[in-house]
């Protein structure tokens, strides 16, 4: 089965944000282990909390926002590896 | 010939059936093996009843003799086709044969499939269509398009007719790939479907854009992007038994109902869990799949496009032995926010189950449509009418329930009593109204608030007041848009006296060709 090309790339997984918002809350930093399903941030969006959970388990390589920060669809939230 | 007794004529048709059952040869089915595929009769054998396979064709060979096909003659060519049961109830199959030529599609693959297709629209009975095939069969020039053709026309004629499933075990390219795409549902396998227009090669020499075949159409490109795939499996046993499966929940041809299958649950069942669901911050999300499950016959629910437009929940599950689809948001994701892609998922669902007299149960909580200019400048007004024009349309019972948001046009589309909602409920956390308290008090009180001298305070208190008055279900209810309030542990049992109630429901649309739905 062939690999998403854009995990070589990067090697790891990305948290891509789903819809423009504002995030609430960051609950990792660089370095944290999550488990598949591991909340990462809280985004505020049409006046809801939504969870962004990790996909995957593996450990924050790279975090691109903070709390406070607005952010649009398809903006990588950030990457875990393996 | 020369003059044979019957004797040895029967044992020459012995030997003929052999050589028919091993298509292109026991090389080719090892090549087939190789790639982790099952060939075209073992799948037919994984999807119907055991024994009940009557195959029809099996003697036809192709014509052609340009490019050296006069020596390559197969027994049925590169189809197996014919009738057989599932569950005892009679369907149609074509099975492609890529160990025949590649599987390619030439005149006489169209004619058999063509003659199929045809027997399931005089006899009424679903349509089983497996495809494993390199395309076209380019040797055959313009007889092959004919072919491809004739398929894609019988796609069309028996759309609404009868169901009609594809089960994609090997690349589909080309025109061909429309075939599926018509029909009504497509199951992929991970790692040896695809399906795509252009392949990898072509793509690379035109756009220089470098893909692998599963990046390009693989199984979950098309589970998760395209949406293309309602349903992926890890294996095609597992595949084929879904696929009876999901038969289940449908009737054999529009003219019928689904059958009833009972189970032990009772229709009466309470489930106070469902108090508790939604939470008290208005904020929170939920997991609507709870409900769903509370709700159907022993918590059964097979879901459609799992993987795509995941803001709306979309499945088949039983209530009191009765087959229905039911349509949710998911509040856990993006707010369960009605966008492009959902409104394509949901709108075909509706209609699919509005052709197979199908119920619908609708359970809602929805802050409106996706706001922003990626959503108009896609084309969301075009989108989201779909969605309108499909729940409208829908004729077979309708019943909703609304559990918390509810807020203007998405309150109008998700089967209101506007658009023919039959019986409209709402949970006591139902909120029900033009749009969310703060976005309303900022248009309506706008000078108020401008002109007082402690504007946050008096935009609070104006909010405040304009969610006691109006984010509750009984200014609704007061008009008759919902026809009951109900305690949430009741919603089973709400939702099944509903459908029974509405068993022989019949409305009508004005008569004419056919609406222009957008598209």
């Amino acid at each position: 089965m062939e690999k998403d090309s854009s995990d070589s790339e990067n090697e790891g997984t990305p948290i891509t944000i789903p819809m423009p918002g504002l995030i609430v809350d960051l609950l990792v930093k660089v370095g944290d282990k999550v488990k598949t399903g591991d909340n990462i941030a809280v985004m505020e969006a049409m006046k809801m909390e939504i969870d962004l959970p990790s996909p995957v388990a593996g450990v924050v390589k790279t975090l691109h926002f903070s709390k406070g920060d607005n952010v649009a669809r398809g903006d990588v939230l950030a990457i875990i590896s393996k | 010939m020369k003059k044979t007794s019957a004797n040895e004529r029967l044992k020459e048709l012995i030997s003929l059936k052999k050589q028919a059952m091993v298509g292109g040869g026991a090389k080719r089915i090892e090549q087939q093996r190789a790639l982790g595929k099952l060939t075209a009769r073992e799948r037919i054998d994984l999807l119907l009843d055991e024994g009940t396979f009557e195959e029809l064709g099996a003697f036809i060979t192709h014509r052609s003799s340009d490019f050296g096909l006069a020596e390559k003659e197969f027994l049925g060519d590169a189809v197996v086709t014919g009738s057989g049961k599932i569950n005892g109830r009679l369907v149609f199959v074509f099975s492609q044969d890529f160990t025949i030529l590649g599987g390619s599609i030439s005149e006489v693959v169209g004619q058999k499939v063509k003659q199929i297709m045809q027997m399931a629209l005089d006899n009424l009975a679903p349509v089983i269509a497996i495809f494993d095939s390199g395309g076209a069969r380019i040797q055959e020039g313009v007889w092959s398009l004919y072919a491809v053709g004739e398929m894609l026309l019988h796609n069309m004629l028996c759309s609404g007719v009868v169901p009609q499933i594809s089960v994609m075990v090997g690349p589909s390219a080309g025109g061909a790939v429309y075939c599926p795409a018509i029909t009504d549902f497509i199951f992929m396998v991970k790692g040896i479907s695809q399906m795509y227009i252009t392949g990898p090669d072509v793509v690379k020499a035109v756009t220089h854009e470098r893909l692998s075949h599963q990046e390009l159409g693989g199984a979950e490109i098309h589970a998760r992007k395209s949406g293309v795939a309602h349903f992926t499996y890890d294996s095609e046993k597992e595949c084929f038994d879904a696929v009876r499966r999901l038969l289940g929940f449908f009737p054999q041809s529009w003219q019928e109902k689904p059958q009833f299958i009972n189970s032990k649950d009772n229709p009466l069942r309470i489930d106070k869990n469902l108090r508790k669901l939604v939470p008290d911050d208005p904020k929170k999300a939920y997991d609507m799949k709870v409900l769903i499950t509370s709700i159907t016959d022993d918590g059964d629910f097979v879901e459609v496009q799992e993987e795509f437009a995941r803001s709306i929940i979309i499945g088949f599950g039983r209530m009191d032995g009765r087959s229905v689809g039911v349509i949710a948001q998911q509040p856990a994701f993006m707010a369960g926010v009605i966008d492009i892609d959902s409104s394509d998922k949901a709108a075909r669902f509706v209609r699919f189950c509005d052709a197979f007299n199908i119920p619908l149960v609708s359970l809602v909580d929805v802050p409106g449509f996706m706001p922003g200019s990626a959503q108009e400048h896609g084309g969301i007004i075009r989108h989201g009418a779909k969605l309108i024009y499909a729940y409208a349309e829908a004729t077979v019972p309708k019943v909703t329930v609304i559990t918390r948001k509810a807020y203007g046009g998405a309150y109008i589309v998700m089967s209101s009593k506007h658009l023919r909602g039959d019986i409209n409920f709402a949970w006591p956390t139902a909120e029900i109204a033009v749009m969310g308290a703060e976005g309303a008090v900022n248009i309506i009180s706008r000078k108020t608030i401008a002109a007082s001298d402690k504007p946050e305070e008096t935009k609070r208190q104006l909010v405040s007041e304009y969610e006691e008055r109006f984010s509750n279900p009984y200014f609704a209810a007061a008009r008759g848009y919902i026809d009951d309030v109900i305690d949430p542990a009741e919603t089973r049992s709400k939702v099944i006296r509903a459908l029974e109630t509405l068993e022989n429901k019949k409305n009508t649309n004005p008569k004419r060709k056919h609406g222009n739905i957008p598209l």
